[in-house]
């Protein structure tokens, strides 16, 4: 979907791509610099696969990540009584790009 | 079992992808908001998503009750489905009022816009106003089918935006 030639239409948030993944959580991918994306820290996360690594929330209920690539930013929203060394793994092999349509 | 990997376009049309070492979902939804100055709306949201979703996220309580989709019309090659509810009661008791021409209270209308193609829709909302409303919102853009698509969402031969791209 695209603002109609002539519309002046254009987007101000997003898009973001919502995707469940089952018994994990929730993935929140936007390509990097979205306006919706939120602040990187500017501190240096953990270097993954994927890029940095940061803790955004720790502690109750759950903790929650971003994982900063080159060209996509991931939230990562686990599901809640997740064991933290299954948490750690899945977030730390996971790898997101975002490259822009045609 | 869907696989380590998957591909997604987003409802602009980018492309994103995504591996790791577990199994990821089979269907996902996208986002995004879009400024309508013709219209002065400053942000009017747009989800995309599987074929059902649209018609799934419109009868949700959450979303409306007492929905009703009562007309239709053909719109960039699929067909967009316009109906109307009522907000309903948060789960904290609240409610949101509006003043009725009596100057008493009554239920806020929603207004919803569904566009459908053939394996995939997408849905917006507008709280009151009327049903032309949703039909200049929908004025304002062109939805299309991308050509990738998922093999779960693939319809008649052909594979489509906003599903699965492996």
């Amino acid at each position: 979907m695209l603002p109609k030639p002539g519309s002046q239409a254009y987007f101000v948030e997003g898009p973001v791509i919502l995707q469940e993944v089952p018994g994990l959580g929730l993935l929140d991918i936007r390509r990097r610099g979205d306006r919706g994306a939120g602040v990187v820290p500017r501190r240096h996360g953990t270097p993954v696969d994927g890029g940095e690594l940061f803790v955004r929330n720790r502690g109750e209920p759950t903790m929650s990540f971003l994982l900063v690539g080159d060209t996509a930013q991931t939230n990562v929203i686990p599901d809640l009584g997740l064991p933290e060394d299954r948490l750690v793994h899945w977030v730390s092999t996971l790898i997101v790009t975002w490259s822009a349509g045609p | 079992m869907s696989g380590t990997a998957a591909g997604y376009i987003a409802l602009n049309g980018d492309a994103a992808h995504a591996q790791g070492a577990v199994a990821l979902g089979e269907s996902y939804t996208s986002i995004a908001a879009l400024r309508l100055p013709r219209l002065d709306i400053r942000a009017q949201e747009f989800t995309a998503g599987p074929l059902p979703m649209g018609e799934a996220l419109a009868f949700d309580t959450d979303t409306a009750i007492g929905m009703r989709l009562d007309e239709e019309y053909g719109l960039h090659g699929g067909r967009l489905r316009l109906g109307f509810g009522e907000v309903p009661v948060g789960p904290d008791g609240a409610e949101y009022w509006e003043l009725g021409p009596a100057g008493h209270g009554r239920p806020k209308p929603i207004r919803v816009g569904i566009w459908e193609g053939t394996a995939f829709s997408v849905i917006t909302l507008k709280y009151g106003g009327q049903s032309t409303d949703l039909l200049s919102i929908f004025d304002q853009v062109v939805v299309s089918e991308h050509p990738k698509g998922s093999p779960c969402c693939r319809s008649q031969g052909r594979r489509r935006t906003s599903s699965r791209d492996r």
